[in-house]
C-alpha cells in the first residue's frame, strides 16, 4: 500500500465537523463526529514558524486536539457487547455516525477535511503565520485474516476557507487535513489529531458551548507515570506563557465558564503500556485506561483547561479473526473518579487515588480471538496539554537607577572615574505581591563581574509587597569599560539586568 | 534498550522521508522539564514544536518473529553554541500499517519516543551515516511482526525546551550629540541639532548569533529621517549611533524612535526626542 504514490490532500474529500453531535439524547456522544474536541488559545511572548519556511511574527498559539470520528453502516446496537455483535462488520465502530458516505474503507484514499469549528468574526481578518499538525490512528478495525491496512499519511492545519487544493470549503475556519485510507476489509474508524496555528492577535475568542461527555464503560487499567514499566518515556514540560483560555468547551467540569489568566502550559507525553486485550474470543472488551500524571495541584495552581490527543502506538493481532483496536476518547481530569461523567469511575481496589492531581482518562476497546496470544492494544501514545494559573508571584525584573533617583531601567549606563566608587540602586520586582500569609520571597542575585560589581546575595521581598530596592550598591572606580550582567533567579523565572560601565578616567 | 534489528534513518528536510514536516519556535517566559526533574534542565526560554509523519516503510522480513529497531528522525535544528537543550516531551503513534493476513501473530508498534541531541543516545544506537551530535533527533523504538507486515508510517510531535542565550533588546536611549548622559527621552531647544542613540542588549551577542539586527524607525520621517536595520556585532552588548540628522525646519513636537529586534523575541523598545522650541 505504501508504495503507491501519494499526492497530498488531493483525494475525494470526507468532511467532518468536530461540533456535530449524535443528536439522540441522552447519549449525544453516539454518532458525534469527534470525541473531546478541544481548543485552547495561548498568548506567548513571540512565535514564528521556522520550517519549512520562516513565518511572520506571531504572539498567539491556537491549539486543537481530540479524536475525529468517521462513519459506519454496521447495524449493530452500540454498547451491546456479545458474541453476535457486529459479526459481519467487525472492523466497524458501531458508536460512530450511521452514514456510509463518511466511512473510510474499501481501499479508497480520501482527504479528511475536519472543521475545527471556531468561526468567529475576529478570525476572518487574520492569516495563519505558521502551523504544525499531528494525525495518527486512533481506532481501526483490521481483517487480519486477509491482507489489511489503515493509514493516515500526513497532517496539515490552516485557518482558511479553501482546501489545500484551492477548493472552497465554506466559511473561513480552522481546518485539519489528512489523507486517510483503509484497505478492503479494514476500516479506519477514528483519527487522533492535534494541530497548532500561529496568529498575531490581541484578543481572545469567545468561548464555545458545553462538551459532549463520553460515558465510561468497562474495566479500568490503572497506570502511573512514575513507574517506567507502566508508562514509557513519560515526560512533563512546564512553560511560562503570557495568558491563555480554553475556548472549547467554554464550560469546565464544575459547570463554570472558562476564563483567561492561565500563565503556565504543561505538556505531558508518554506511552501508556496498557496491554488491553480481548479476554473472550470475538467479544468486544471495553475499558478505561487511567494514567496518574503525578502533577499535584496545590492551592496556588488553578486548573484552567486542557486539550489531549491519544493514538494507537502498539497493536497485536493474528489471523484467527479480524481484530479491533480503539483508543476512542481522552481527556484530563483532576478527580480520578471523573464525577462529571455519566458513568463515574471507581477507585482502584485497596487504593485511594488522591484528588487535586492530574489524571488522563482514555476510553479503549479491543476485540479479536486468541491464537497463542490475545489480540489487543499493547500501548497508547498520549500528549496532554494543560493550562494552569499559578497565583504565586515569580521574579519579573531586575532594574537599576542612579542612587536615590528612583528611575529604574533594565540597562543603566554608569560613568566611573578611575578612583571613586560609583553608586547605584537595584530594584528586584515580582510579578505580583507576596501573599500576606506566605513566607518572604527570596531572589538570588549575582553579577558576572564580582570583582568590580560585587553583587552576590539573596534579596528578600516581604509579604504584601512586590519589590525590594537595594540602595547604594557600588561599582569600583577602576572598573574597565564593560557590560556587567546581573542575573536574578526566582522560583522558575530567571531575569537579567545590565550595567554599562564607561571608564571616564579624564573626568 | 533500543532494538537492533533495524535502523531507519530519516531526514525531516526530505519530503520523501517525512511528510508534512513543520517546526515552530515559541517564546516562553521560562520553562523546565518537570518530570523527570533535573536541576540542570531549568531556565528554558524557547519552546520548539516539531511535527511530521515519518515514512519508515519497515517490513517484518520473511518470518513470523517480532523485529525491534529504531526509527531516527533528524530534525535539522542545531542546538549548540549559544543554544542549549533543556528538556523534551515527545509523542509517536501508528500512522500507517499493512499486513498480509496469513500470520498467527501480527504486531505494529511505535513503542516509545524520545528527543535528544545525541543521535546515538549514548552509543546505544548505531550511526552508520555519521550524523552529527548537537542537533535534535527523534528516536522512536519501533517493532513489526508478521510475514508481509509493513510499518509504513509513524506520526510524531516533539516538544523541546531550549535556552537561547541570544540577548534581548532591552532599551534604546537617546541624547543630544556632544552630551554625555543617555536617557529614554532627550529634550532639544534648538531645531536641526544632531542627536545620538544607543541600543542596549541584555548581554553580549554570541558569535554564532552575530550580528544582532535591529530595525530602527522614526515616527517623523520628514524631519527625523531614520528607517534602517543596524547591527550589534559579536560580543557587543551595547552600541552607539552618533550624529543623526534632524531637520532645521522641525516644529515643536515629540518624535518617537522605535527599535525592533528582527529575530528571536522580536522585542520592541522606544525612546523619544522632545523638541520644545524652534530657534
Amino acid at each position: 500500500m505504501e508504495r503507491a504514490p501519494v499526492t497530498d490532500f488531493n483525494h475525494p474529500p470526507i468532511q467532518l465537523d468536530v461540533q456535530v453531535n449524535g443528536g439522540n439524547p441522552p447519549d449525544l456522544s453516539l454518532g458525534a463526529e469527534a470525541a473531546y474536541p478541544r481548543a485552547l488559545q495561548i498568548s506567548v511572548t513571540d512565535a514564528e514558524q521556522v520550517f519549512p519556511f520562516a513565518g511572520n511574527a506571531a504572539n498567539t498559539l491556537m491549539l486543537f486536539a481530540g479524536v475525529a470520528r468517521f462513519g459506519q453502516d454496521s447495524f449493530v446496537i452500540p454498547h451491546e457487547p456479545g458474541p453476535d455483535a457486529g459479526e459481519d462488520n467487525i472492523p466497524e465502530d458501531p458508536d460512530n455516525r450511521f452514514d456510509g458516505s463518511l466511512e473510510v474503507d474499501h481501499g479508497q484514499r480520501l482527504t479528511l477535511q475536519l472543521e475545527l469549528h471556531l468561526q468567529q468574526q475576529q478570525f476572518s481578518l487574520l492569516t495563519s503565520q505558521g502551523s504544525a499538525a499531528f494525525a495518527a490512528l486512533a481506532n481501526a478495525g483490521l481483517d487480519t485474516g486477509n491482507p489489511f491496512g489503515a493509514a493516515s499519511d500526513n497532517a496539515l492545519i490552516d485557518l482558511t476557507g479553501t482546501s489545500p487544493t484551492r477548493q472552497p470549503l465554506g466559511p473561513k475556519d480552522f481546518w485539519l487535513f489528512s489523507d486517510v485510507i483503509a484497505e478492503e476489509g479494514s476500516q479506519l474508524n477514528r483519527l487522533a489529531y492535534q494541530g497548532i496555528t500561529l496568529l498575531q492577535t490581541g484578543t481572545f475568542a469567545t468561548p464555545g458551548v458545553n462538551e459532549i461527555l463520553v460515558p465510561h464503560v468497562g474495566q479500568i487499567v490503572d497506570l502511573d507515570v512514575a513507574e517506567a514499566t507502566q508508562v514509557a518515556v513519560a515526560r512533563t514540560l512546564d512553560a511560562g506563557i503570557v495568558d491563555a483560555l480554553q475556548i472549547f468547551p467554554g464550560i469546565d467540569d464544575a459547570g463554570n465558564p472558562t476564563s483567561a489568566g492561565a500563565n503556565r502550559l504543561l505538556i505531558f507525553s508518554g506511552t501508556a503500556l496498557c496491554d488491553f486485550s480481548s479476554q473472550i474470543d470475538n467479544i468486544l472488551r471495553r475499558g478505561v485506561v487511567r494514567v496518574r500524571l503525578r502533577f499535584p495541584l496545590p492551592g496556588n495552581l488553578l486548573f484552567k483547561g486542557s486539550a489531549t490527543v491519544v493514538a494507537l502506538s502498539s497493536i497485536h493481532g493474528n489471523d484467527e479473526q479480524p481484530s479491533t483496536f480503539r483508543s476512542n476518547a481522552a481527556r484530563v481530569v483532576t478527580d480520578p473518579t471523573d464525577p462529571a461523567n455519566p458513568n463515574p469511575l471507581p477507585q482502584p481496589a485497596g487504593q485511594n487515588l488522591p484528588g487535586g492531581e492530574l489524571y488522563l482518562l482514555i476510553d479503549v476497546v479491543a476485540r479479536g480471538a486468541e491464537n497463542g496470544a490475545r489480540p489487543g492494544i499493547s500501548s497508547i501514545a498520549y500528549q496532554a496539554n494543560v493550562l494552569v494559573q499559578d497565583t504565586e508571584p515569580d521574579l519579573d525584573s531586575i532594574s537599576f537607577s542612579l542612587p536615590g533617583q528612583g528611575n529604574f531601567v533594565r540597562s543603566l549606563s554608569l560613568l566611573v572615574n578611575g578612583v571613586d566608587l560609583t553608586l547605584f540602586d537595584m530594584k528586584v520586582a515580582l510579578s505580583g505581591p507576596v501573599a500576606a500569609n506566605a513566607s518572604p520571597f527570596a531572589v538570588v542575585v549575582e553579577s558576572d563581574d564580582l570583582q568590580n560589581v560585587g553583587i552576590a546575595q539573596a534579596v528578600v521581598i516581604l509579604p504584601q509587597t512586590s519589590f525590594t530596592i537595594v540602595s547604594n550598591l557600588a561599582v569600583l572606580g577602576t572598573a574597565p569599560s564593560e557590560t556587567v550582567t546581573v542575573t536574578g533567579t526566582g522560583t522558575r523565572a530567571v531575569r537579567t539586568g545590565t550595567l554599562n560601565i564607561i571608564q571616564d578616567i579624564n573626568k | 534498550m533500543h532494538g537492533k534489528e533495524f535502523l531507519v534513518d530519516l531526514d525531516a528536510a526530505d519530503p520523501s522521508q517525512v511528510a508534512t514536516v513543520r517546526a515552530v519556535n515559541l517564546g516562553v517566559s521560562d520553562g523546565l522539564q518537570a518530570f523527570p526533574a533535573s536541576a540542570q534542565l531549568k531556565s528554558a526560554n524557547r519552546l520548539l514544536l516539531f511535527t511530521g509523519t515519518a515514512i519508515c516503510s519497515q517490513g517484518a522480513h520473511d518470518d513470523d518473529n517480532l523485529h525491534r529497531g529504531v526509527v531516527r528522525i533528524r530534525l535539522n535544528f542545531p542546538v549548540a553554541g549559544s543554544t542549549s537543550f533543556k528538556g523534551s516531551a515527545t509523542i509517536a503513534a501508528l500512522a500507517s500499517v499493512h499486513g498480509e493476513g496469513f500470520q498467527e501473530d501480527l504486531t505494529f508498534a511505535a513503542e516509545n519516543a524520545i528527543t535528544l541531541t545525541d543521535p546515538t543516545d549514548g552509543s546505544t544506537v548505531d550511526n552508520p551515516k555519521g550524523l552529527p551530535a548537537g542537533e535534535l533527533y527523534v528516536l522512536i523504538d519501533a517493532a513489526v511482526q508478521g510475514d508481509g507486515s509493513v510499518l509504513n508510517r509513524i506520526a510524531y510531535q516533539a516538544n523541546v525546551l531550549i535556552l537561547d542565550a541570544a540577548p534581548d533588546l532591552v532599551s534604546i536611549l537617546v541624547r543630544p550629540s556632544g552630551t554625555q548622559v543617555w536617557g529614554p527621552t532627550a529634550t532639544f531647544t534648538q531645531s536641526g541639532a544632531a542627536w545620538d542613540y544607543q541600543l542596549n542588549l541584555s548581554g553580549p551577542v554570541p558569535p554564532d548569533k552575530a550580528p544582532f539586527q535591529v530595525n530602527v524607525q522614526s515616527s517623523d520621517q520628514l524631519n527625523v529621517p531614520l528607517s534602517l536595520v543596524v547591527n550589534v556585532d559579536a560580543l557587543e552588548s551595547s552600541k552607539d549611533f552618533l550624529n543623526n540628522f534632524m531637520s532645521a525646519n522641525i516644529p515643536p513636537e515629540t518624535v518617537t524612535i522605535t527599535a525592533t529586534a528582527t529575530k528571536g523575541s522580536m522585542r520592541q523598545q522606544s525612546a523619544t526626542l522632545v523638541i520644545t522650541a524652534v530657534k
